[in-house]
């Protein structure tokens, strides 16, 4: 755990303040680096998100993301996930390409039971085929909640009035198993990424064991 | 966000997110019966007939219906316990888990109890345990003195299933689906991971109480521990044997109080008429002012006592 810990610190203490999401690296040029998502789908609910993408064009180029979401609901914030981070393209060979992005989260659940606020990291790994106008990409993603703070609700106080609130570590984890594709019109690629969500003991899922996500990347 | 010095927890640690059990806590009320330890408590004159109260679940527990306690007044020796592996009763481990031995525990429970061979038992089940009551009598239909069965989600397998469907039909856009779905990338668990487990379950099972959920319930019902483990088993159980329990219910002639609540938007009239034919002599109630839990809030307590009440005078 330690180790994982301080390999997430790592990677994302030098691309704080940067972004990424689902795209498609053959089409990725030095003209337009900035990429504005939006996107919506099932991730562990029915949410809707945002992200936004600083591509630098290294060697190796490095995408810096940001990412916030939050599920449908009436209490407007009470649940969300933001995210800190970036993919690399680490091997190309003709269209073919894989990468690898690391993101650091952040986020809350609230109930009328409890409050759960956690940090976590969030690693994966995208081989896929690249064409200027399209790509279809697998993606193995591991999602950690490292620390995680429970605090019950006042019902809870009173229904379990020695339940302990603090920092409990660590309490989750999930491999997504997933499929990527998109397609490019100019500066605006449309993509759909859809899995299966499974626990990481692989015995037992999500109450809704996968996620869907479809969303448009706007290139400027 | 406070931050503090104090050191990690580790949720899976008896006493922190969830209540300790019999087996942690020698200060509860237990038995010992059938190979467990069963968090149990009985009131009134050991004398009278005896009222058995099963719980709903499975692997909930008898808070919610503490308020039976008062039968113990009205002449009745009130038996309350968590049926295996349920709320305050100690955790077994997932192989010990069916409805026979669910069965066999409250026969353990009854035998334990019982101050004479001619005592009178009557049961009294809501939601799970008025099936597992069902169960009971279909089993030992000359066993029981009376029955009352509130809001049991079935008695075959099909009426149970479409009846759990019916109650978690929640809008997509709904905050209640989000707080029982998206909690899953907070929290999971190994199953030896048992305190974990029923942490989580009790938040799953909070949207019971959800304004827009269709229990109708007026809050949420009070609990002590959510038993994750037992549910699970219970549930995986009945879909792969697909239990009929109404097969020797005709053998049952004594009139049966069946109970069901206006709000409750998955179950009404219809539904109860159908679940209870399979008895063959029934006396069907509907209880004002409240859901699923019609025996834990004020209004539907003040409602259900007295047609409980009238009921087992009757047959005592």
């Amino acid at each position: 755990m330690k180790t994982l810990i301080i390999f997430c610190t790592a990677i994302l203490l030098p691309v704080t303040g940067a972004f990424a999401q689902t795209l498609n690296w053959h089409n990725i040029d030095g003209a337009k680096r900035n990429v504005v998502s939006v996107n919506a789908g099932w991730d562990y609910a029915n949410t809707i998100g945002l992200a936004y993408t600083r591509v630098v064009m290294t060697k190796m180029p490095i995408a810096l993301s940001g990412q916030f979401s939050k599920p449908a609901g009436n209490d407007f914030l009470d649940d969300f996930k933001s995210k800190l981070g970036g993919q690399m393209r680490l091997l190309t060979s003709g269209n073919f390409a894989v990468t690898a992005s690391v993101y650091g989260n952040y986020r809350q659940y609230q109930s009328s039971m409890a409050k759960l606020q956690s940090f976590g990291c969030e690693l994966a790994a995208i081989g896929g085929y690249y064409r200027t106008h399209w790509f279809l990409a697998m993606e193995v993603g591991f999602d950690k909640a490292i620390a995680t703070r429970i605090r019950g609700s006042d019902w809870m106080k009173q229904n379990f009035p020695s339940s302990k609130d603090g920092w409990y570590v660590p309490t989750a984890g999930n491999f997504l198993f997933a499929i990527q594709a998109g397609g490019s019109i100019k500066n605006i690629d449309l993509f759909l990424r859809a899995g299966q969500v499974t626990d990481q003991n692989f015995k037992s899922s999500a109450q809704v064991p996968f996620m869907a996500q479809v969303g448009v990347n706007v290139k400027f | 966000m406070q931050l503090s010095c104090e050191g990690p927890l580790n949720a899976d640690e008896p006493g922190l997110l969830v209540p300790k059990t019999v087996d942690q806590d020698a200060l509860l009320p237990s038995i010992k019966v059938n190979n467990t330890q069963l968090h149990s408590e009985a009131f009134g004159d050991p004398s009278q007939p005896m009222l058995v109260v099963l719980h709903g679940g499975p692997g909930l527990d008898y808070r919610p219906l503490l308020n039976c306690k008062s039968f113990a007044a009205e002449g009745y020796y009130v038996v309350f316990y968590d049926q295996r592996g349920s709320g305050l009763s100690r955790r077994e481990s997932k192989s010990t888990y069916t409805t026979g031995i669910m069965l066999d525990d409250l026969d353990a429970v009854i035998s334990y109890y019982r101050s004479s061979s001619n005592q009178k038992i009557f049961l009294l089940g809501q939601s799970w345990g008025a099936i597992l009551a069902t169960a009971y009598i279909n089993q030992h239909p000359e066993a029981i003195s009376g029955v009352v069965l509130a809001e049991p989600g079935g008695f075959i397998w099909n009426d149970i299933k479409d009846y759990m469907a019916r109650t978690r039909k929640y809008d997509l856009q709904s905050e209640t689906l989000n707080d029982a779905t998206y909690m899953d990338q907070f929290l999971t668990a190994k199953e030896s991971e048992q305190e974990k487990l029923d942490y989580k379950f009790g938040l799953l099972a909070s949207s019971d109480g959800a304004p827009d959920s269709p229990l109708g319930d007026e809050g949420k019902a009070p609990f002590w521990r959510m038993g994750a483990l037992v549910n699970q088993v219970m549930y995986d159980l009945g879909k792969s044997e697909q239990p009929d329990w109404t097969k020797n219910l005709s053998a049952f002639k004594t009139k049966v109080l069946f109970v069901y609540s206006e709000h409750n938007k998955a179950y009404g009239a219809a539904y109860a008429e159908h679940v209870s034919s399979a008895y063959p002599n029934v006396e069907l109630k509907r209880i004002d002012a409240t859901g699923h839990h019609l025996m834990t809030f004020p209004a539907g307590w003040s409602n259900f006592k007295p047609v409980a009440l009238e009921y087992l005078n009757e047959l005592r």
